[in-house]
């Protein structure tokens, strides 16, 4: 499934939202906060369509809403803020190292034929990609089972598709609107009656 | 088929089904995504199922949607049931939401005590959410969310299950077209696909025979049944409970139930070829006891000729078949998986393609905020205007409809570009612009020294969207 358009103005209509929102960060400030506060509202807006179905949007929802609560309760006050802010995720699995190690090690032990070993080995390096994909997913680390964590990325991937679209979509507009007005507005320094005829030229 | 696959999942479909599903296969399909979308209790995600659907193609989305109701559904509600109970659990919410296709709401409580007891395992438990009281709602809709153990107590539950059993055959069929009793007018799509099922399975037409009669002592049988994995279970006086079980694996298990049976290899080959979607259904630990479980809210899997019909192997069996679709789902959303064989590999390259669209949109936003620090309403509300003439769904449809506006084409679209910019200009005094211009360029030449990737990135990204 890709991402569709409807989607994609869903998710522009709620950054926009969230883009009036956060106009007190954005203006006047340095480009790294501008920056901050953009992908802020981005994520939020991504985050915001699912509604909080799924585990990763109110991971997210949660992450930043330690960043700068205010203005993400703001911008999500339409659609259950609190509630969505206050879910209580599933614990965090944690595995103690050590002790996984060690038991690894008694079970190895046991097993030494070459297949086994090998199956044993495969086994891990799945492990290790399961782990490394949780680190990506937001959330991933509060879901249980493997074909949950499945889900939840298939679902991620769908949302950070549209988001690259739209964002890339408007990066490339106002690139192009910004050349535009730079050379038109050379011209029209210079024929400033001529403004209007002008602008074919220029682009 | 998905749509018979999918419909099989509703387990408890009865006899009175039998004679109007062949009429209605077709609406199965729409009869799912309003259960999908009516269904009130579980969660407020069915809305969001409903958007998917209508986007993307009308199966796999009805698929997905209520997969994924199911598999988000159960981790925040039900965090008590942990480990390995949390397949089940979301199995057995699955038969629930799916299969209530069983009219009496009766003995639902005494349906709840049974499998508590029985079972030690996370299966046993019966769905927490006793049936909601929803007559409000068509009388399909409440038949589909009362629990699925009431019809286990119905007193023709017998019959029905016997005859909706795999094990049955095309005298089954004859069977159930002709004696079913129909009492639930409503539910009758979903049996379309369970039908054919049952023509599949011939062997098991002298199990069932006998236990078509014992419709009131069936619910006192399959308590009485001892809960254990012995094969010889089912061909003994047992002999309503593997029925039982097989038919509410039937009606209820996804993908063709299926019930470790001991006998009929290749019914199990025929079966196990029906089942290829997902949420399958976790292999049901007591094989062949607890009948009244199976139609509650147990998937079945049968166990295939020559392996082992350990629950544990089952249950992991249908796991990774489960993981199997997942992946292949994600081999189709993410460029350049199609060669990519192996989880490990296919991991490798989803973990890899999220970090990019993570650094993807973090550099997008850098660029943004240095490209529209005051202009950014203007653009915007622009660019509303631009994105909605110019729907895109994916980066070269975007490019190229962006080309167009920049390029000196005189399209529609263009003249309304032009007129935005000369609404614009005004706006922005020219001294102001004259300082902005040059900041602008000083800052975008400064930061695409460091957004050096820029490029690379958006080759890249062509280079995916191509793949």
């Amino acid at each position: 499934m890709q991402p569709t358009s409807s989607m994609n103005e869903e998710f522009l209509k709620k950054w926009q939202m969230g883009l009036q929102i956060f106009r007190p960060s954005i203006d006047n400030t340095s480009v790294h906060e501008r920056k901050k506060a953009i992908k802020l509202s981005a994520d939020v807006a991504m985050a915001s369509l699912r509604k909080g179905t799924t585990c990763w949007s109110r991971a997210l929802i949660e992450k930043t809403a330690t960043e700068d609560n205010f203005l993400v309760r703001q911008m999500l006050s339409g659609i259950k803020a609190e509630a969505l802010i206050n879910k209580k995720l599933p614990k965090k699995i944690v595995c103690h190292r050590k002790i996984v190690r060690r038991s690894k090690k008694i079970l190895r032990r046991k097993s030494k034929s070459a297949s086994e070993e090998a199956a044993a080995k495969a086994k891990r390096l799945v492990k290790r990609r399961t782990q490394g994909l949780r680190n990506v997913v937001p959330g991933g680390e509060l879901m249980s089972n493997d074909v949950l964590l499945l889900q939840e990325t298939l679902d991620y991937i769908v949302s950070l598709q549209t988001q690259v679209n739209v964002m890339r979509s408007i990066v490339d507009a106002a690139e192009a609107e910004i050349e535009r007005t730079v050379c038109c507005s050379e011209n029209a320094i210079v024929i400033r009656g001529w403004r209007d005829y002008s602008k074919p030229f220029c682009t | 088929m998905d749509n018979e696959l999918f419909m099989n999942t509703e387990f408890p479909t009865p006899p009175e089904m039998a004679t109007h599903f062949e009429h209605q296969p077709s609406s199965s399909s729409a009869m799912m995504l309003n259960w999908a979308l009516m269904d009130p209790t579980p969660h407020q995600d069915s809305s969001f199922l409903w958007e998917k659907s209508t986007e993307q193609q009308q199966q796999q989305s009805i698929f997905d949607s209520a997969l994924s109701s199911l598999v988000s559904s159960p981790t925040p509600s039900n965090s008590n049931f942990s480990g390995g109970g949390g397949d089940g659990f979301l199995i057995r919410e699955l038969i629930g939401k799916l299969g209530n296709i069983g009219s009496n709401n009766n003995n639902s409580g005494e349906i709840y005590g049974t499998p508590m007891s029985r079972s030690a395992s996370c299966y046993a438990t019966p769905m927490s959410s006793p049936p909601p009281p929803t007559n409000s709602n068509s009388q399909m809709m409440m038949n589909r969310t009362t629990p699925l153990t009431e019809f286990s107590a119905d007193p023709g539950f017998a019959e029905r299950a016997a005859r909706f059993s795999c094990f049955g055959s095309r005298s089954f069929n004859g069977r159930t077209n002709t004696n079913l009793p129909i009492n639930n007018g409503n539910n009758m799509v979903n049996n379309s696909g369970k039908l054919t099922r049952v023509s599949s399975t011939p062997a098991l037409k002298a199990l069932v025979s006998p236990e078509v009669t014992p419709g009131g002592e069936f619910s006192r049988k399959r308590k009485s049944v001892p809960k254990g994995k012995s094969k010889e279970n089912p061909i003994s006086t047992a002999s309503p409970s593997p029925s039982f079980s097989k038919t509410a694996e039937k009606n209820g298990g996804k993908g063709g139930s299926k019930s470790s049976e001991e006998k009929g290899g290749k019914r199990r080959r025929e079966e196990e070829d029906d089942e290829e979607e997902e949420g399958e259904g976790e292999g049901n630990k007591s094989n062949n006891t607890k009948p009244p479980e199976p139609p509650k809210d147990y998937i079945h899997v049968r166990a295939r000729r020559g392996q082992a019909t350990d629950s544990h192997s089952l249950a992991e069996r249908v796991r990774r078949e489960k993981i199997g679709e997942r992946m292949k789902l994600l081999q189709d959303l993410v460029p350049g998986c199609n060669k990519v064989t192996g989880k490990a590999l296919m991991l490798d390259e989803i973990i890899n393609y999220v970090q990019s669209l993570q650094r993807q949109v973090e550099f997008l936003s850098m660029k943004l905020s240095s490209v529209n620090d005051t202009r950014l309403d203007f653009n915007v509300d622009a660019l509303v205007s631009k994105d909605v003439m110019i729907p895109s769904s994916n980066n070269r449809l975007h490019e190229e409809g962006l080309q167009s506006k920049s390029s000196s084409h005189h399209h529609q679209q263009q003249l309304n570009i032009y007129n935005n910019n000369s609404q614009l200009l005004p706006n922005i005094s020219s001294n102001n612009m004259m300082l902005q211009s040059p900041m602008n360029s000083l800052e975008t030449s400064t930061l695409a020294r460091s957004f050096t990737h820029l490029p690379t990135l958006t080759q890249f990204t062509d280079s995916i969207s191509q793949v």
